[in-house]
């Protein structure tokens, strides 16, 4: 298996793409014209894995946005499902709790990132380096862990309010299926996120540095301040960005979460499509997240060719 | 391994009764992680500074000269001793507290801050009022003349600029003490011949700073210095001025780190000589007879009176300089013609031009070609003549040019033994 | 080298370890823990016990992880395929092409799993390919969801190679296809290699877009697990959450070996 097999829509794009092509090779002279045949054949070699793209990843996403607009049968309904989920008042909502969380969590694992990625690297411990282990192996865990831990530890049933009911007037925490707990789960997850680039920043200064800053009067946090964090901020606004497009798509963790009032626009894709068969509405609702994940992504790429552009052409 | 028996022993008082600017009480310095056995990156250093004085520490890299220096700033801990600034006991207060300049070997200006923000570090990290930041950095690009960069990144200065700036950083903050640990290393030939001149300049406008100048080049040690200490696997292992380092070596490594001598080894005639007469004019000092494993004499000083190496027979190592020692004209007899030295016949093993002259190699006792690394250099004198590769030559020494010092046989490179050398550690007795 | 007074330092260790077990070293453990409780009512779990281990290894679930082997192993060998030929085809091609295959190759990084999810169910449920209620479905949706991963590890890796190995080779007279078999692949192999390992624990935790379009047939272990943890065995998920890690770590650390055998030092 090499290959999905292709849809007619893209093999038409491919035959369009092969056409482009050849126009463009044959419009040249002809002393150009065996460098031609090389960068055509080059261009060529492109075709089969954006034909396989194509296939399983741009042809259903524009079967998405062509299903919001149609009948079951394949007829164009008009934009009726769009002016009817944009006026509901669940669709704003869920943008809203969508770029909130997002936001929730980008901001605590920049906190906690910075925190644990600078006294990994310039305060080190004797488990400093199992931890730093630790934290990328944990990216390639399953997200869902972090709440189902969060679940047996902290749930309404959970390790934390067994142990609380024992004491006097039987305190009780319940944050885990709420926002709280969602928050607290992302930022727990996605901190290794932020964590290891910065490693990798704090590892590239050289020591003298954080010794002459020393020497010249500055204390701790004024280094850190004026000597550390300057260099890291590429890196961590990067980062930053990348947590907020993974909190933004993040639907694993939610839905582990059991948070019921928490309705995000992935988990509103998911009820309005799979719980409810709504498949109009759940791809107009799945068009709005694509728009929102896009231009945040297209943000977050702008930003990253910025920063190392910009850090290239003055080095 | 011989113990540093310190040459000029530090008085405890100065004449106008100021304590040393540096002061370093038998420091040792372990990095953590390191087995308990294994040699301390520094072991028992102690060593003063006085206010307006430059102290060179001089020694191959891994000799424990930039501990020293990290010792004295703060940025390793001893694991023993203590360190004292104008009489102040510092040796547990963190680098922010001690109040020094220090100068490192990659310059370590902060990449992110202009020139001029660079020289303002330590002036805001004392939280100076606007202007007298500004007039200070001022004055500082000025004495280093860099006004006109002022605004530029450290990344558009070339090597020798960044030196000046990390320099005119180290003064701004008025520092008692200056450290330059190999400030010089990453420039080249010229431009450290520039920045040589340049510090000795500097040393002149700031008569009350004391200097800690660390570098592996005996040349930059030689312009700078007031004092030279001699660094070998974290010991002292000599310590005195320019001169009597030069001249009167009392040790084989200083010998041949200094100056660069062929160790030329021996055995004592002659002994008990010496004895009684230790004074420390050169021209006094009697002279020994070396009979040397290679064969021929020598006649020679002891370097340090003080030291056992005038014992009777006693194994003993000369030290002569590649410049000191003459090619005679063949058929002439030795002794009348260089004085010092007899019966010194040897092989040339290598020719090389210098631009100045040229230095050969000559192994001595034979005609072993193969022997180069024990041949000993010579410098031949501008108008020689130039032997060939494989001409037979007997030299001879310049009167008062040969040092007797004590034998230590950890000491490779540059020395003449009889048998190869052997990779002993701690041979001496 | 930061911190020089032993009790700030002191201070911010403690602080650091507080934050990294309450982060990560609390949930993970009580995962672990949980994984073998009979039951778990103080601070510490009662009664151990490996029963729920036995279920999590019992035919139903074994089924589970066979699935998910499966899907994994396939979705991510495609994705590295596809993603390592994309990742050289940009490269030659160079300029505004390579720029383009890169834009086109990073944008499912950017999609929301559940919206892969839809827009597979979207195109591939009626005619000319009903694809709806199929095993191949699963994979196409890991596939998409891991390719951007394996584009940018392996051009990562293709960006930084000394462009001299591959002109020395064909200053030898080596054809392209040569210098792509005997230079350009074995140099790429440690990220092939990592992009693969990468690959593989993605899709064997992958739930967003395979609970939008798996089949009953066909159910992964995440999906699996999910159901447990709604129906509230908290026990019993944590015991399957352990057989899916540890099966990904034994497939990875296999990765790893045959990268170590392969890599060229």
């Amino acid at each position: 298996m090499t290959a999905a097999p292709e849809t007619p829509r893209a093999a038409t794009m491919r035959a369009r793409a092969r056409w482009a092509v050849g126009s463009h090779g044959s419009a040249r002279v002809a002393g150009a014209e065996r460098r031609d045949r090389r960068s055509l054949r080059t261009l060529l070699w492109a075709v089969p894995p954006l034909a396989v793209l194509t296939a399983i990843f741009l042809v259903p996403l524009a079967e998405t946005v062509w299903q919001s607009v149609s009948t079951t049968s394949g007829a164009f309904a008009g934009f009726g499902t769009w002016s009817q989920a944009l006026s509901s008042a669940a669709l704003g909502r869920a943008v809203g709790t969508t770029l909130w969380i997002a936001l929730l969590t980008t901001c605590g694992c920049v906190l906690v990132g910075t925190f644990l990625a600078v006294g990994l690297s310039f305060v080190p411990f004797s488990g400093s380096r199992v931890a730093v282990r630790l934290l990328e192996a944990v990216v390639s865990f399953p997200s869902f862990i972090i709440p189902l831990a969060f679940g047996i530890l902290y749930g309404r049933a959970g390790v934390l309010n067994s142990a609380l009911a024992g004491l006097p007037g039987s305190p009780h925490v319940d944050f885990v299926n709420d926002l709280p707990g969602v928050v607290f789960a992302e930022i727990a997850y996605f901190t290794p996120f932020v964590v290891r680039p910065l490693l990798a920043v704090f590892g590239q200064i050289p020591r003298e540095l954080l010794d002459v800053s020393g020497s010249l009067g500055a204390g701790p946090l004024m280094t850190l301040r004026r000597v550390i964090l300057p260099d890291a901020r590429p890196a961590l606004a990067a980062s930053a960005g990348l947590v907020f497009l993974l909190a933004m798509n993040e639907f694993g963790i939610i839905m582990f979460t059991g948070a019921k009032n928490v309705v995000t626009l992935p988990m509103l894709v998911y009820t309005k499509s799979i719980v409810t068969f709504d498949l109009p509405s759940a791809a107009v609702v799945a068009c709005a997240q694509l728009a929102l994940s896009l231009a945040v992504y297209g943000l977050y790429r702008a930003l990253v060719r910025r920063l190392s552009g910009g850090s290239r052409a003055a080095a | 391994m011989p113990l540093a028996a310190v040459r000029c022993p530090d008085a405890g008082e100065f004449d106008d009764g100021r304590p040393p600017a540096v002061e370093l009480r038998g420091v040792s310095v372990r990095y953590p992680g390191a087995s308990a056995g294994s040699r301390p990156a520094l072991a028992d250093l102690s060593l003063r500074v006085d206010p307006g004085e430059t102290v060179a520490l001089l020694g191959p890299s891994g000799s424990g000269k930039s501990t020293a220096l990290k010792a004295v700033a703060g940025f390793e801990q001893p694991s023993e001793g203590r360190v004292l600034l104008a009489g102040r006991d510092v040796t547990r207060r963190p680098p922010a507290e001690r109040g020094i300049g220090v100068v490192v070997q990659q310059y370590a200006l902060f990449p992110h801050l202009r020139v001029a923000d660079n020289v303002a570090y330590g002036l805001r990290a004392r939280r100076l009022p606007r202007a007298q930041v500004r007039a200070r950095v001022g004055e500082m690009l000025e004495m280093v003349g860099m006004e006109e960069h002022a605004r530029k990144l450290p990344r558009e200065l070339s090597g020798g600029q960044q030196q000046r700036i990390a320099i005119a950083r180290a003064l701004a903050i008025r520092p008692d003490v200056l450290l330059l640990d190999e400030p010089l290393s990453a420039l080249d030939a010229r431009m450290r011949q520039d920045m040589v001149e340049e510090l000795a300049r500097l040393r002149r406008e700031l008569p009350d700073v004391a200097m800690l100048y660390v570098t592996h080049d005996q040349s930059e040690a030689l312009a700078l210095a007031d004092r030279i200490g001699v660094m070998r696997d974290g010991r002292l292992v000599d310590l005195g001025t320019a001169h009597e380092l030069y001249h009167r070596p009392r040790h084989a490594f200083t010998a041949s780190f200094l100056g660069g001598a062929n160790l030329l080894d021996g055995v004592l005639e002659a002994p008990g000589a010496a004895r009684g007469r230790t004074t420390h004019d050169d021209a006094s000092s009697p002279e020994l007879t070396v009979r040397l494993d290679a064969g021929g004499s020598v006649s020679a000083r002891i370097g340090d009176p003080a030291s056992d190496a005038g014992a009777s027979g006693g194994r003993v190592t000369v030290a002569v300089r590649p410049h000191a020692l003459r090619m005679l004209p063949a058929g002439r007899d030795a002794n009348e013609a260089a004085g010092s030295a007899s019966g010194l016949r040897g092989t040339v093993v290598s020719v090389q031009w210098r631009g100045t002259g040229h230095r050969l190699r000559v192994a001595l006792g034979g005609t072993d070609r193969g022997s180069a690394g024990r041949a000993v250099a010579v410098d031949l004198e501008p108008f020689a003549a130039v032997p060939a590769v494989g001409d037979a030559v007997v030299l001879g020494v310049v009167r008062g040019e040969a040092v007797i010092v004590p034998r230590d046989e950890t000491i490779g490179g540059l020395r003449v033994p009889a048998a190869p050398v052997r990779p002993a550690a701690g041979a001496t007795a | 080298m930061l911190l020089h007074s032993p009790s700030t330092r002191t201070a911010v260790k403690a602080a650091l370890i507080a934050v990294l077990a309450l982060l990560l070293g609390v949930p993970l453990l009580a995962v672990v823990l949980a994984a073998f409780a009979g039951s778990w009512n103080g601070v510490w779990p009662s009664d151990p016990t490996f029963a729920h281990l036995a279920d999590a290894l019992s035919a139903d679930n074994l089924a589970s992880i066979s699935v998910s082997l499966q899907t994994a192993f396939i979705a991510s060998i495609v994705a590295v395929a596809v993603g390592a030929w994309a990742a050289l085809a940009a490269r030659s091609a160079g300029g505004r092409a390579a720029k383009a295959i890169d834009a086109a190759f990073h944008l499912p990084a950017a999609v929301p799993s559940v919206v892969v999810g839809l827009g597979l169910l979207a195109a591939f449920s009626r005619p000319p390919l009903t694809l709806n209620g199929t095993a191949t479905i699963v994979v196409i949706a890991q596939t998409t969801l891991v390719l951007a991963f394996s584009y940018s590890t392996v051009a990562g890796a293709a960006e930084v190679l000394d462009p001299a190995l591959e002109q020395v080779a064909g200053s030898l007279g080596a054809g392209s296809l040569r210098v792509l078999l005997t230079v350009r692949l074995p140099l790429l192999l440690p990220s092939i290699g990592a992009a693969l390992g990468l690959a593989f624990a993605l899709c064997m935790g992958e739930l967003g877009a395979t609970i939008m379009v798996y089949p009953a047939s066909w159910r992964t272990l995440p999906v699996s697990i999910f159901a447990l943890a709604d129906r509230g065995s908290l026990f019993l998920a944590a015991a399957d959450t352990l057989v899916l890690i540890a099966s990904t770590v034994a497939v990875l650390a296999l990765i790893a070996r045959l990268r170590g055998r392969t890599t060229v030092r």
